[in-house]
């Protein structure tokens, strides 16, 4: 049967398109940026100079190695009046084109605290080949000192971070951790004010660290997963970097630190805390108790006008230590006596009226007051919202329950 | 060449390839317009488009004429090819949208950095061969295409549901009326299968129940539209509008990609391929309506034009498909609301007997 | 007329005056003249001895022709009818015995042609079930059909094609289960064609394809005779051709081609899971070179991090792109492929030491192809030999994947797929969809399809082929 000439032209028309198909194949002239002449940048450190931004990127720059994995980090830095000028000198100093798509971590110096942050993320926000998914923290000094320190068994800067805010460390409600979609959610939020994780060089203080909360930074015990440079060995055990604490920005402005105690209770209110510490008592009445199956929420209701917020805790608690000494007919009760439960709660309910508290004092609304009242109480935003910090009566319904 | 088609290949249809183009670039769209009032915008569409949907699907009860036939009977062969040469001009205009959502979609979730334009210029060479096949293929590839929407779809839902804060969507009903009113109105022309369903009347055998299972089926399909841009607004809250594509991005905070990687790319692009056949949908649509208009046995003639045509707009409007959207948002509404929301209703009043 | 035995051997030597052809003329004890022509080495002499020479020792010398049919011992006895007839038989394989001064003369089937004996064919092995296999001869294949089908309904129709091989070709069905009008049309569809000779089944193939250019092909292929049988009582029309031991089953579809005769004896969701296994290989087979192509050049993000760096470590230094060192693996595993089957058994195993070792290894080594193209193709070539009957396809097909991938992207791969699923669904021969019982979807015919249910829920035959007899299995409660 003859085939009709339109057909056949069409089958000679497919013929060429992929005789051209096979040029470019074997050409590769589509002017596309490839594995090998690509910089693959693992995390950015963000600074401000003299109005300038300087954005420093540790780059992975694989080494040819016949079996196995060699990569080498390299740190380069660029400046410019915006995050792209700057990543575009970096582009001029290795050759490279840097890939963001692998980046993981956004490091914002001190300098950047003058600033405001959405500007400098600005540039992530609209970059549709990053993605939101990268962490943010801040830190104190430069971001790019940060990202070029050496780190024990020969870490790279960002593997450290990235280890300080993993998941295994959110659980234990040491670290608040955020990412750019969740800075960017909450400060273009109604509340418009949002925190981050604090970075801190050097080593934690006696007391295994902030002595101001009564929670987690209380006792050493709970501080080995909130500090450390991530490593498993003995040798690596030593700590550089300690992230316990909170940077908190209101309308993109930095506002204040969030110390050890506030970042933990902002964490059993808003994360799935899974296993933390809190101290039940003083002296010698004083006891670790061992916190699971946390759930942790804040409410905010409105009667008779008048706006109320509720912090909301509830969770199973076993003593880890026993401050009146060891004692093995002590150990053995499982069951935990109602009065250091009592005294647990109390700890915890000071971690959020600390919390509280300096929400009202920064004038910041990173707890999401505002934004709770705009979605629970559209009628009655306009009229609360304005002065909702300090005319919110605060209230708390903290459960321990025995874990025996 | 066998036209004939199932009941059961238009109800994958329906589902399948309804919610494909929906979840493209309307999500964002409908985020920009109206905020957290998107799943309103959408619901509202949906119940319109269904309700005419099972019109259609209720008239092939009554009737096994095939709409060029039931034209044919009321007003003469001329006056049906005419109108025909309009459906055909319709589903023309009505493919622009999603080709061009397309191309970006394969711009932004296909390559790492913005490729240029001629990556996307062999969709043509597929349309023009998809362009000529017949219902029967058409059904044929809705039945493959059924199970990879389903399994990607819920894969898309698993993995955003969890890590989505559906607070997000509070207050609702809280945007403007005339805000929301005019949103819907000018997204009519995503809400525009009766048409397609008008053009399969006569292809199928209708049994009883067809036409609740066919609306059914619709409203399934548009069901998982929303279900994805309820999810998705949640995911991103505020910054929804920022983020260009649902899909690429809905997923991404699942805990599990952080450990192995961009595993969701795999069913974008499996998505993608549902996508890219619903698109063609329009393209097929065109052509079987040029060959009532003209000579059934030049289809690929007429495929090769109304690709070029595509091809020729998709061209022009590169480097400003801002400027392309925008227009289709103001005008394409009314040739919508004509060919699949009046003419569909309208099609009752054609005579179903024999002079 | 002259029927002289000199004359009527003369007229057949003057056709045949090839050597092989053997002329034996002898004497009854009574003096009655006799000859046998034969093609020598293709027919058994001990049975001409046996059957014919022997019994006509006793014919007397006014002997009938019917008298001497009579006497012949072999069961075996046709009447011959002319001169062309002679020839057509003894290029054939059978014996003409020529009787002096009489018209008539017989045809005596003593075929008996070199072949090899019934063995497990190598293409299809079982690890349970029956061993047996196809031979080339179209006779032993006819009787290990029939050895399975004694069913009074299984029809046998023999036509012969190829003016000058004059094969025979068998086709093979079963009254009231096949479509109807089913055989004519395959029939007709092979004497269509005039050809010299038809050296293997594959030939016949080409014949009954209405698109003989397509990269899928159009019927299955079998060598084993419990596979055939079965294939047949489903409807379908078997066909066999001499001198090929493999058999041809159509109408044809893509899902047969994923099921191996052993699913049939194994626990159906074993089978199940062998059957998915089977098709996710052959997908990873084709798409994995293109996927890893796309990766390097057009979206890294589809490799995780951490074997990003691997792979970025690997490939550094590498001179070539990575589209073209995949295909120049590729190139070099065809090659090997080729070669390892074309060259005699013996260099056969030191080539393979010398294309995996030497070749791949020092390939790598001095910084040619890196060891993830090496790894990507050794597991696609694997992948793809799961289902050896696609191979020649899928093959192609990955090689046609890899070069759209390379120029394209990774949206080139996903239109290539849509290109090429919208071509399969639209394929289809004697009715039958080629991806049935998919598109279009029948829900009854997929408990024997990827999904293998049991013996027992297979009890209605494939309604994709639209039989009367729709029923093959009825338990008695």
């Amino acid at each position: 049967m003859k085939r009709p000439r339109l057909k056949r032209s069409l089958s000679i028309i497919y013929l060429l398109v992929f005789i051209a198909l096979t040029f470019l194949f074997f050409t590769n002239d589509f002017g596309i940026l490839d594995l090998r002449k690509t910089s693959v940048v693992i995390g950015v450190g963000l600074d401000i100079e003299q109005d300038d931004v300087v954005l420093t990127v540790q780059l992975a720059v694989p080494q040819p190695a016949e079996n196995g994995e060699n990569t080498k980090f390299n740190v380069v830095s660029g400046k410019g009046n915006s995050v792209a000028a700057a990543l575009n000198e970096v582009n001029v100093k290795t050759g490279f084109y840097p890939k963001l798509v692998f980046c993981k971590l956004i490091i914002l110096g001190e300098s950047c605290f003058s600033q405001d942050i959405t500007t400098l993320l600005d540039y992530f926000y609209r970059n549709e080949y990053t993605g939101l998914t990268l962490s943010v923290a801040a830190c104190e000094g430069l971001a790019s000192e940060l990202i070029a320190q050496q780190f024990p068994c020969g870490n790279s800067a960002t593997d450290v971070i990235d280890k300080l805010l993993s998941s295994e460390a959110q659980a234990s409600g040491n670290v608040a951790a955020a990412t750019v979609k969740d800075i960017g959610e909450k400060l273009f939020s109604q509340s418009a004010a949002a925190y981050m994780p604090y970075l801190e060089n050097g080593v934690l203080d006696e007391n295994g660290g902030d002595s101001e909360g009564g929670g987690q930074g209380g006792s050493g015990g709970g501080q080995q997963s909130g500090g450390g440079s991530g490593g498993g060995s003995q040798q690596c055990e030593e700590s550089e970097l300690v992230c316990n604490k909170s940077a908190v920005f209101s309308n993109g402005y930095f506002k204040g630190i969030l110390p050890v105690g506030q970042t933990f209770a902002l964490n059993l209110v808003f994360r799935e805390v899974r296993h933390a510490f809190v101290e039940s008592g003083e002296g010698e009445n004083a006891n670790v108790l061992g916190l699971r199956n946390c759930k942790g929420s804040i409410d905010l209701s409105v009667q008779n006008g008048a706006p109320s917020v509720k912090f909301k805790f509830k969770a199973t608690a076993k003593i880890q230590d026993g401050g009146a000494g060891f004692s093995p007919e002590d150990a053995k009760e499982v069951a935990v006596d109602k009065e250091i439960l009592k005294r647990g709660e109390k700890s915890i309910i000071k971690l959020f009226e600390e919390l509280f508290e300096s929400e009202r004092a920064y004038d910041c609304d990173f707890l999401g007051l505002r934004t709770m009242l705009y979605k629970k109480f559209y009628d009655k935003y306009e009229q609360l919202s304005p002065d909702l910090l300090n005319s919110a009566e605060v209230t708390f319904d903290i459960k321990l329950k025995s874990s025996g | 060449m066998s036209e004939k088609i199932s009941v059961r290949q238009i109800c994958f249809i329906l589902i399948a390839y309804n919610a494909a183009t929906k979840m493209l670039l309307y999500p964002t769209a409908s985020a920009s317009a109206v905020g957290n009032a998107l799943v309103f915008t959408a619901l509202f569409n949906l119940v319109l488009q269904t309700v005419i949907i099972w019109a259609v699907s209720f008239l092939s009860s009554r009737t096994d004429k095939s709409f060029f036939q039931l034209l044919e009977n009321s007003f003469g062969k001329i006056a049906a090819r005419v109108i025909y040469a309009f459906f055909a001009l319709y589903f023309l205009m009505s493919a622009i949208m999603p080709i061009s959502e397309q191309q970006l979609f394969v711009h932004d979730s296909f390559y790492d950095t913005i490729p240029s334009l001629t990556v996307f210029l062999p969709f043509f060479i597929f349309s023009v061969y998809a362009g000529v096949k017949t219902f029967t293929n058409v059904g044929r590839c809705a039945d493959m295409m059924l199970p990879v929407f389903v399994v990607t779809a819920a894969s898309f839902l698993i993995m955003s549901v969890g890590q989505a804060d559906f607070t997000n969507l509070l207050p609702v009903l809280r945007q403007p009326f005339g805000k929301v009113a005019g949103y819907s109105l000018s997204s009519l022309f995503r809400f525009s299968e009766s048409a397609f369903l008008l053009m399969f009347m006569g292809y199928y055998k209708y049994k009883k129940g067809d036409a609740a299972k066919l609306t059914i089926s619709y409203a399934l399909g548009g069901l998982v539209v929303i279900a994805i841009m309820a999810s998705f607004y949640s995911l991103y809250g505020a910054l929804t509008p920022t983020r260009s594509f649902a899909l690429s991005n809905i997923s991404v905070f699942f805990p599990v990609i952080g450990f192995v990687g961009r595993v969701d790319l795999f069913f974008i692009y499996a998505f993608d391929l549902v996508a890219l056949f619903a698109t063609v949908l329009h393209i097929q649509m065109c052509v079987h309506c040029l060959s009532f208009t003209f000579n059934n046995k030049m289809r690929i003639l007429y495929s090769l034009c109304v690709n070029a045509a595509l091809l020729a707009v998709i061209i022009f409007t590169n480097n400003n498909y801002t400027g392309l959207h925008k227009f289709i948002g103001y005008w394409m509404w009314i040739p919508a609301l004509l060919f699949a929301y009046l003419i569909p209703i309208l099609a009752w009043a054609l005579r179903r007997k024999n002079k | 007329m002259n029927y002289s035995i000199k004359q009527r051997t003369g007229a057949v030597k003057k056709i045949l005056p090839s050597e092989d052809v053997l002329v034996f003329e002898f004497e009854s004890i009574d003096g009655k003249k006799f000859a046998v022509i034969y093609a020598d080495g293709i027919v058994d002499k001990n049975m001409i001895g046996e059957l014919v020479i022997k019994p006509l020792r006793a014919a007397g010398k006014d002997i009938a022709a019917e008298d001497v049919k009579k006497l012949l011992a072999s069961p075996d006895v046709k009447d011959g009818k002319d001169l062309k007839d002679a020839v057509k038989n003894i290029s054939d394989g059978n014996a003409v015995l020529y009787t002096d001064g009489e018209k008539d003369f017989f045809v005596i089937g003593v075929k008996s042609p070199p072949g090899r004996s019934v063995a497990e064919p190598p293409t299809q092995v079982a690890v349970k079930g029956p061993r047996e296999g196809f031979t080339e001869d179209i006779k032993v294949n006819m009787g290990l059909v029939r050895k399975r089908l004694k069913s009074d309904k299984l029809k046998v129709k023999t036509i012969t094609v190829g003016s000058q091989s004059q094969t025979a070709v068998v086709l093979f069905y079963i009254e009231g289960i096949c479509p109807e009008g089913l055989p004519e049309k395959i029939e007709k569809q092979i004497l269509n064609n005039e050809i010299d000779i038809i050296p293997d089944s594959s030939y016949v193939a080409g014949f009954m394809s209405e698109r003989p250019h397509s990269l899928f092909k159009r019927n299955a292929t079998c060598e084993k005779p419990d596979i055939f049988c079965a294939k047949v009582c489903e409807g379908r029309v078997g066909i066999i051709c001499d001198g090929s031991p493999i058999a041809l089953t159509v109408p044809y579809m893509l899902v047969e081609d994923f099921q191996a005769s052993e699913d049939y004896y194994a626990v159906s969701y074993r089978s199940t899971i062998l059957r998915i296994l089977r098709l996710t290989a052959v997908l990873v087979g084709m798409i994995l070179p293109a996927l890893y192509v796309c990766a390097q050049l057009f979206k890294i993000q589809l490799i995780p991090a951490q074997l990003l760096f691997k792979i970025a470590s690997s490939v550094a230094g590498i001179p070539l792109s990575p589209s073209v060192e995949i295909f120049l693996t590729l190139f070099v595993l065809e090659v090997l492929n080729e070669a390892s089957i074309r060259m005699p058994k013996y260099v056969g195993l030191a080539l393979s030491v010398v294309g995996a070792l030497v070749l791949g290894d020092t390939a790598v080594k001095a910084g040619i192809i890196s060891t993830p193209a090496v790894i990507i193709i050794a597991f696609s070539a694997i992948c793809l030999y799961t289902v050896p009957d696609l191979v020649e396809t899928s093959t192609t097909l990955r090689l046609i994947l890899l070069i759209v991938a390379g120029s394209v992207g990774t949206f080139g791969l996903v239109l290539a797929i849509a290109f090429i699923l919208c071509y399969l669904v639209t394929e289809q021969d004697y009715g039958v969809p080629l991806l049935a019982p998919y598109a279009p979807l029948i829900g009854k015919d997929m408990r024997d399809s990827l999904y293998k249910a049991n013996t027992s829920a297979l009890n209605k035959r494939p309604h994709v082929f639209k039989t009367k007899n729709r029923v093959r299995l009825k338990t008695k409660k």
